[in-house]
């Protein structure tokens, strides 16, 4: 059958038969010996906050560079993908996220594993990932040419308005108090553009710290506020979960992992349409999986019948920033492979290892090599399908975490993410700003200030300031250069919905809640 | 059976919510509207902790509102005034982050002040700073975990980790010397093997890492 791929109205023509596709699937199987270790190692470096898929991939390098050019490639999009859902499972259990695209899971997951559910959590993690990537996957293989020319459509000022949409989704996400989570955001960004700048590379507010000189880096940062804090406040409780809570999580069995995979068939749409903002926010340079996550968490609560029910430990609120993480994996290799411009470090190391291969990346690829492209989005459609059949079933035992008592878990917290901050930079510095942040943390949880908030800030302060400098210079200082293009525009009405929708439903739901409550005490 | 006024605690409507508080306005005691109080769902988001302040009608502890946003303040205030002489590439964005982010802060503390002196809030920090056992746990905590830092370049990383396990599970109230030594030597030993000999990270080395070197002529 040689029906082909493609999108001829667009003028966008792939030569892959089915029968290709299908012995580059049969291919992609066979390299199983490589994709497992990869995934094996990438639930690890997930699960290691201060480890990330980028420095491992770098540290792989010499052994990636040596293997034949789809073993390395398999070897790389495997942990990639792995470690997108690694990330979650401490998120879930310690509500410690292990990578920054996993901060928006700890909103739900966390709550849900305090009330015994943390089997269901990790479930609903591993499916929304696995079948997320799987979407995502397949989607970016069918229309691969035609989302190549997504990224040529953002340009400095249209990621400016993305960022500030972002930042909008953070007063969103502090749902209860508009101003306490737009503050925990700026600051959050305030911190994020300390550093030299980039420009002329003078010093601002980094404190007479020749450390902070590269500025604040995000995984102390996000230690701090998300580990230690938590570390600080789970102390008062005899183990994570309430006592009350303990006895259902102990009575857990592989009834519950089905009850998870139930609870993510009943959300399937969630999944689809949430792992598609991630394959969008994927194709965009500097974008990346927080962004994709939380911008997913926002919409799915945004849209959602029961909104007030997010942040109790709400499925859905696992199941979105998930499948969005895992999404963005896909759309990731796309401005590579159609541009050859990389969209992230990831993209970039990827890059690499296939020019040293003597791979020439752009629109040409597409007729030259069009084997090779889809060969490594079929290993990625293998390596989901491993995903789901062997991780989900190990949620069962990972969920026995939290029987133990915290004052166990406490000091091997403290103590290995305090380790785990030096691995970023290799400075002892970097574990003492770990502490301090986790201080800040700790009193932003007291003043009931939203984290999660200032880790996206802090995340997207040097963005920010990269995109808003060079939109900036273009305009040459005029601030209305921002408003100079139709898609912004579009973006910048959306920011201003974003920003007033929640008072509007606000509004509705007191309105009906008082009105079910006098209906009540009529009765 | 909905709550009445006066109720100390709101009746559970759906037993599976955990977070069902009144939602009538900030700081009223049992506020209502229409004479009727008004119940739903909250959180903080992460660990959905509840103020009981807020349930027993005590005047609310507003002083770790005020925390935030006077580090805030201070930074962007430190950050505007340490770029004065610096070309505008270079303070853009600190001016365009920096001046909204005061703003606001300082509106947050009117709006908190406002509170206080209409008798909804007080200045009082509740149990954030109090003489409490898990407060001195916390600090003696920071302690322990600060001189592990401190002392990392002199006990070398494995050392260092066995004896600041050791000390903050004893003072967490781990009492098993066995459950003590076992887990700090297993925790260290995984750490010494994963992060130093594996993957060659440059983690301090001390006594125990040149031990190791001189007796296997390893990770030295």
């Amino acid at each position: 059958m040689a029906d082909r791929l493609g999108l001829r109205d667009w003028g966008l023509t792939v030569d892959v038969s089915y029968t290709v596709l299908l012995d580059l699937f049969g291919r992609s199987l066979a390299l199983w010996w490589i994709i497992l270790p990869g995934m094996i190692l990438g639930t690890i470096v997930g699960i290691l906050p201060g480890f990330s898929a980028q420095n491992t991939l770098i540290i792989l390098l010499p052994l990636t560079l040596y293997m034949n050019i789809e073993a390395g490639m398999a070897l790389m999009i495997s942990l990639y993908c792995t470690t997108q859902l690694g990330g979650g499972i401490p998120a879930i259990l310690f509500n410690m996220p292990g990578e920054g695209g996993a901060a928006a899971t700890v909103l739900d997951g966390y709550p849900m594993t305090k009330k015994g559910q943390a089997q269901q959590a990790l479930v609903c993690c591993f499916a929304a990932s696995a079948f997320g990537g799987l979407i995502t996957t397949i989607i970016t293989m069918a229309m691969l040419p035609a989302l190549a020319k997504l990224g040529l459509y953002f340009r400095s000022v249209e990621m400016v308005a993305v960022m500030v949409f972002g930042l909008t989704l953070i007063a969103a996400i502090a749902a209860q108090d508009l101003l306490k989570g737009l503050i925990a955001g700026f600051f959050g960004l305030m911190i994020g553009a300390i550093g030299v700048d980039p420009v002329f590379g003078t010093p601002r507010a980094t404190f007479g710290f020749l450390e902070l000189y590269d500025g604040v880096p995000l995984i102390p940062a996000l230690i701090g506020l998300f580990a230690i804090s938590e570390a600080f406040v789970m102390l008062e409780s005899e183990t994570i979960v309430r006592n009350e809570d303990l006895k259902t999580a102990k009575a857990a069995r592989w009834v519950d992992t089905l009850e998870g995979l139930w609870i993510n068939g009943r959300y399937w749409w969630q999944t689809v349409w949430t792992s598609l903002i991630g394959l969008i926010i994927g194709i965009l340079p500097g974008a990346g999986a927080t962004i994709a996550a939380f911008l997913a968490y926002h919409y799915s609560k945004m849209l959602s019948k029961t909104p007030e029910l997010y942040g109790t430990g709400h499925p859905p609120g696992v199941i979105a920033p998930e499948s969005a993480n895992n999404g963005v994996t896909s759309g990731t290799l796309v401005p590579v492979f159609a541009l050859g411009i990389p969209g992230g470090t990831t993209g970039a190391i990827m890059m690499l290892v296939l020019t040293y291969h003597g791979v020439v990346l752009g629109p040409r690829l597409f007729i030259e090599r069009i084997d090779l492209v889809y060969s490594v989005y079929m290993q990625m459609l293998v390596c989901y399908i491993f995903m789901a059949l062997l991780i989900l079933p190990m949620a069962r035992y990972m969920s026995r975490v939290v029987w133990v008592p915290t004052k166990f878990l406490v000091p091997l917290i403290l103590s290995l993410v305090t380790i785990a901050a030096f691995s970023e930079r290799e400075y002892i510095f970097d574990m003492g700003l770990a502490l301090f942040f986790g201080l800040i943390g700790y009193l932003a949880r007291k003043g009931k200030y939203e984290v999660s908030a200032m880790l996206i800030g802090v995340i997207m302060g040097p963005l920010f300031e990269q995109y808003f400098l060079r939109a900036m210079r273009l305009g040459q200082g005029d601030l209305t250069i921002l408003f100079s293009s139709t898609l912004a525009n579009v973006l910048w009405v959306l920011v201003v919905l974003s920003l007033f929708l929640p008072f509007i439903r606000k509004r509705k739901k007191t309105g009906v809640l008082a009105q079910t409550v006098r209906a009540g005490h009529e009765s | 059976m909905i709550g009445r006024l006066g109720e100390t605690e709101p009746p559970n409507l759906w037993p599976n919510a955990p977070n069902l508080i009144e939602i009538s306005p900030p700081g009223a005691a049992f506020g209502s509207m229409n004479g009727q109080p008004i119940y739903g769902w909250r959180g903080n988001g992460v660990t959905n902790d509840i103020d009981r302040s807020e349930r027993s009608g005590a005047r609310e502890p507003l002083a770790a509102d005020f925390i935030i946003p006077l580090i805030g303040c201070g930074l962007a205030g430190y950050y505007l005034a340490t770029t004065t002489d610096l070309v505008w590439e270079a303070r853009s964005a600190g001016v365009v982050v920096g001046v909204p982010l005061i703003a606001m802060c300082l509106f947050h503390m009117a709006r908190m002040t406002y509170r206080i002196a209409k008798g909804r809030g007080s200045f009082s920090s509740g149990d954030m700073f109090a003489n409490t056992p898990f407060n001195r746990q916390r600090l003696v905590l920071i302690v322990l975990i600060t001189t592990f830092i401190i002392a990392l370049p002199w006990t070398g990383t494995t050392l260092g980790l066995f004896l600041v396990l050791i000390a903050t599970m004893r003072m967490l109230g781990v009492t098993s010397i066995r459950a003590l030594l076992a887990t700090s030597a297993i925790t260290a030993a995984i750490v010494y093997v994963l992060l130093m000999y594996l993957v060659s990270s440059r983690l301090p080395h001390g006594p125990v890492e040149w031990l190791i070197a001189w007796a296997f002529g390893i990770g030295g």
